[in-house]
């Protein structure tokens, strides 16, 4: 008997990756009554399996080292034991390949639901209004076809939606938003704010993805700290809790996990008519036909997935008449320093865990002055201290310092909670010279070609980072500190390529199809039924972590998404 | 509000349980898991991969390391020894790092004081460990270069195992890890700081 071929099923709308963007186009599709498939390469996460939330070193044999002690070695998870699944900058058989005359490139891969939420610091900064004409500003980089106008009411539907801490404060730099409030200061911060101050640098309450109030069946937060580990109360944002379940709830969401997408396909004339992934679970390939594409792979992926889909109508790739995609890729400028505060010996001890990360920052404060700084843009400043968790290596200091015996238990007790650390987190400017492509040899696992990196820091953002470097050192002066030896070096200490995890602009938006791929509502102008929901899609890459904005351009999108799709145009 | 970890898990699973349905057997489970892992206690150690000289050599070096004082137990009591003896069975590198340091220092040994590490009284034995920790601090090791590496080691994971057992941890004064209603820094530490801000001319 002849098999017969059942019709292919043509899905409304497909979404590859489930990390912010993602994750956020799926629950506002769904929500709007539209059927979503969600492709996500990784595994479905099971929160009360992998969170380790609230688990004390001694209840593993290894004590976090991990079997074997990997940890001494350099090896295991990249942000250790106890935090949560996400990802890594090497995973087995995905390899990428990095150009030989240009600056290193680290590229973090998350391969399940919910992506880098699982893992991301959750600080969660508008954009200020300056930032979408970043050209007009200093002739640098270039605008978005968007202003702040345009994204402002999504900032507040994302704010709104996932919880955030926050406090209001009149601050251009730092628009403010729809905020939970946040926690009091730890005592540390209370120092280092007053070191701040006498800087003339702003000191304000951390916005962060964390809710202090309960919302939507979500409890408030516990103040354990351990935001890094998961969350098992969902009491901070991450995708696959706070929008994929949700949206699985609406049962209009489908989730296909372990779907490693491959290429787009085409119907010869512009269109896009859905992707080809591998099932990794039986390395079958499978097919997925859709009215709607929507790519929320990451920047890079998302690009990768472009590039390798050659086309009769699409032979640079789909979506690629311009050739910027892959190009103008961006990270975050990073420079960090810690230090040792004598002053903090005596500190009454105390529960400094809070509500996981710092709970003030210092937002960009030289943005009406930037002729004097002497560099373009500007950064914002992390702040760490307090008395964590004691862990593998929390005393490794100490024992060096004081050799063994009493001593070294004297030098623990003492030095414990003394440390404070800086970290500047700065906006690199879009230039030539980094930018992803397709290897022309190297394939993964599956078969799949792989990116290949080119990545250079400018004198902008090299500047930049000696200034950070100049400012951490006066803050640790301030408090009567002693900087640490090894972040002493010169602005060379700037971060490694890809290092911060925030990889944006290879798929970038803007009014000239000539030199740009999407429009300001994340759609390709060449194939209108395609959109990407990822950091892509950036212009600029601002100080803000990029985030919440992927939030809300995704939200953005997702509306007009709809909207088109009802009035009958995709 | 500061409460005990069992009330800890009680909340987490009833936080959980509100927070969407379908969780509650699994959040259940979990809690179940935690709270039988708590009652689980070590009974005697065999060792898996170090003899029983070796070990007895690592426990004296983990009490030498972070010796019993008033304020917490020694490395011993932490299971300094065990940690390391459990990591050297899953790992070749650290076994042989041990293997190789425990027949150095044996052997220095001998050649000082003619007897094992364990064998000699323990003035030979601090006597040891002071011309290592020389011996680091002064950059070169000399003929003891082998010697404060391994002792590197030896003291990495003793000082990790005791800082992350329960003595450990109290013995800095960590008190968090737990479910809070509020956040708030104490008064006591925020008079302080504005006392040091004060000093610092802040």
């Amino acid at each position: 008997m002849p098999a017969i071929q059942p019709r292919e099923e043509i899905h409304d709308v497909v979404v590859i990756g489930s990390g912010a963007g993602g994750a956020t186009v799926a629950h506002v599709l769904t929500g709007l009554g539209v059927r979503v498939t969600l492709l996500e390469a990784g595994p479905m996460l099971d929160p009360y399996r992998e969170f380790k939330e609230h688990h004390w070193p001694y209840e593993y044999e290894h004590r976090g080292a991990e079997p074997g002690g990997r940890r001494y070695f350099g090896e295991g998870k990249p942000f250790g034991f106890f935090s949560t699944t996400s990802g890594g900058w090497e995973l087995d058989g995905e390899p990428y390949t990095v150009a030989d005359d240009t600056d290193d490139f680290w590229w973090f891969r998350s391969r399940i639901v919910g992506g880098r939420t699982n893992h991301y610091g959750r600080m969660t900064f508008r954009f200020s209004d300056y930032d979408f004409n970043p050209r007009d500003r200093d002739g640098l980089g270039w605008n978005w076809p968007i202003g702040y106008e345009d994204i402002a009411p999504y900032y507040d539907r994302a704010e709104a939606f996932i919880g955030v801490t926050g406090s209001r404060e009149g601050l251009r730099s730092a628009p403010d938003g729809v905020f939970h409030d946040p926690p009091p200061p730890k005592a540390h911060e209370l120092l280092i704010q007053r070191a701040s101050h006498k800087l003339g640098i702003p000191c304000i309450p951390n916005r962060r993805a964390v809710i202090t109030r309960a919302l939507n069946g979500r409890p408030a937060c516990h103040y354990c700290g351990q935001c890094g580990r998961g969350c098992l109360t969902a009491s901070n944002y991450s995708a696959s809790q706070v929008q994929i379940l949700p949206a699985l709830e609406t049962g209009r969401l489908t989730l296909v996990d372990q779907a490693m997408a491959r290429e787009i396909t085409t119907d010869g004339e512009g269109r896009v008519t859905g992707v080809v992934y591998v099932d990794k679970r039986t390395g079958e390939e499978r097919r997925v036909r859709s009215r709607v594409l929507v790519l929320a792979a990451s920047a890079c992926e998302s690009a990768r997935l472009l590039l390798n889909s050659k086309t009769r109508d699409f032979s640079s790739g789909v979506a690629n008449h311009s050739g910027v995609v892959g190009r103008y890729l961006m990270d975050t400028v990073g420079f960090g320093l810690g230090g040792y505060v004598p002053a903090l010996e005596r500190l009454p001890r105390y529960n400094s865990d809070g509500a996981g990360g710092a709970h003030l920052y210092m937002p960009w404060w030289g943005w009406d002055e930037q002729e004097r700084l002497g560099f373009p843009r500007g950064y914002h400043i992390e702040i760490g201290g307090g008395y964590g968790m004691p862990g593998i290596g929390s005393f490794g200091r100490s024992a060096r310092a004081a050799g063994y015996g009493a001593a070294l238990k004297e030098h623990a007790r003492r030095e414990y909670g003394t440390r404070v650390s800086f970290a500047g987190r700065g906006e690199m400017i879009p230039n030539d010279a980094s930018y992803c492509e397709i290897d022309p040899t190297v394939v993964d696992r599956w078969g799949i070609p792989v990116l290949r990196f080119h990545f250079r820091w400018s004198e902008h953002e090299i500047r930049q980072a000696r200034h950070m470097r100049e400012t951490f050192l006066e803050l640790i002066a301030l408090l009567g500190g002693e900087p640490d030896a090894p972040a002493r070096r010169d602005a060379s200490g700037i971060s490694i390529g890809g290092s911060i995890i925030h990889e944006v602009g290879t798929v970038r938006m803007g009014d000239d199809p000539d030199t740009s791929a999407l429009n300001g509502f994340c759609q390709a102008h060449d194939a209108p039924n395609l959109f990407v929901c990822d950091g892509a899609s950036f212009v600029s890459n601002p100080d803000k972590n990029p985030t919440l904005t992927i939030n809300a351009l995704a939200w953005r999108a997702s509306e007009y998404l709809a909207d088109e799709m009802g009035r009958g145009n995709l | 509000m500061s409460l005990s970890r069992r009330d800890v898990l009680r909340q987490l699973a009833l936080a959980a349980t509100s927070a969407a349905g379908g969780f509650n057997l699994e959040a259940a489970k979990v809690v179940h898991a935690f709270v039988a892992g708590e009652h689980a206690q070590p009974g005697g150690y065999a060792p898996r991969f170090l003899t029983a000289h070796e070990f007895a050599t690592v426990a004296r070096l983990a009490e030498l390391v972070v010796p019993a004082d008033g304020g917490g137990g020694s490395g011993v009591d932490a299971g300094a020894p065990e940690f390391i003896d459990l990591l050297c069975s899953e790992n070749e590198r650290l076994a042989e790092i041990y293997r190789e340091g425990l027949v150095w220092l044996d052997g220095a040994m001998g050649r000082r004081a003619g007897g094992t590490f364990v064998g000699v009284p323990v003035e030979r034995q601090t006597a040891m460990l002071d011309a290592l920790v020389d011996a680091e601090r002064a950059g070169s090791g000399g003929d003891l270069e082998a010697g404060v590496r391994f002792f590197g080691w030896v003291r990495r994971m003793t000082v990790d195992a005791y800082y992350t057992s329960p003595i450990g941890i109290r013995d800095v004064g960590y008190q968090g890890n737990r479910v809070l209603s509020a956040y708030e820094t104490p008064r006591p530490a925020v008079e302080f700081i504005d006392r040091v801000a004060a000093d610092l001319g802040l």
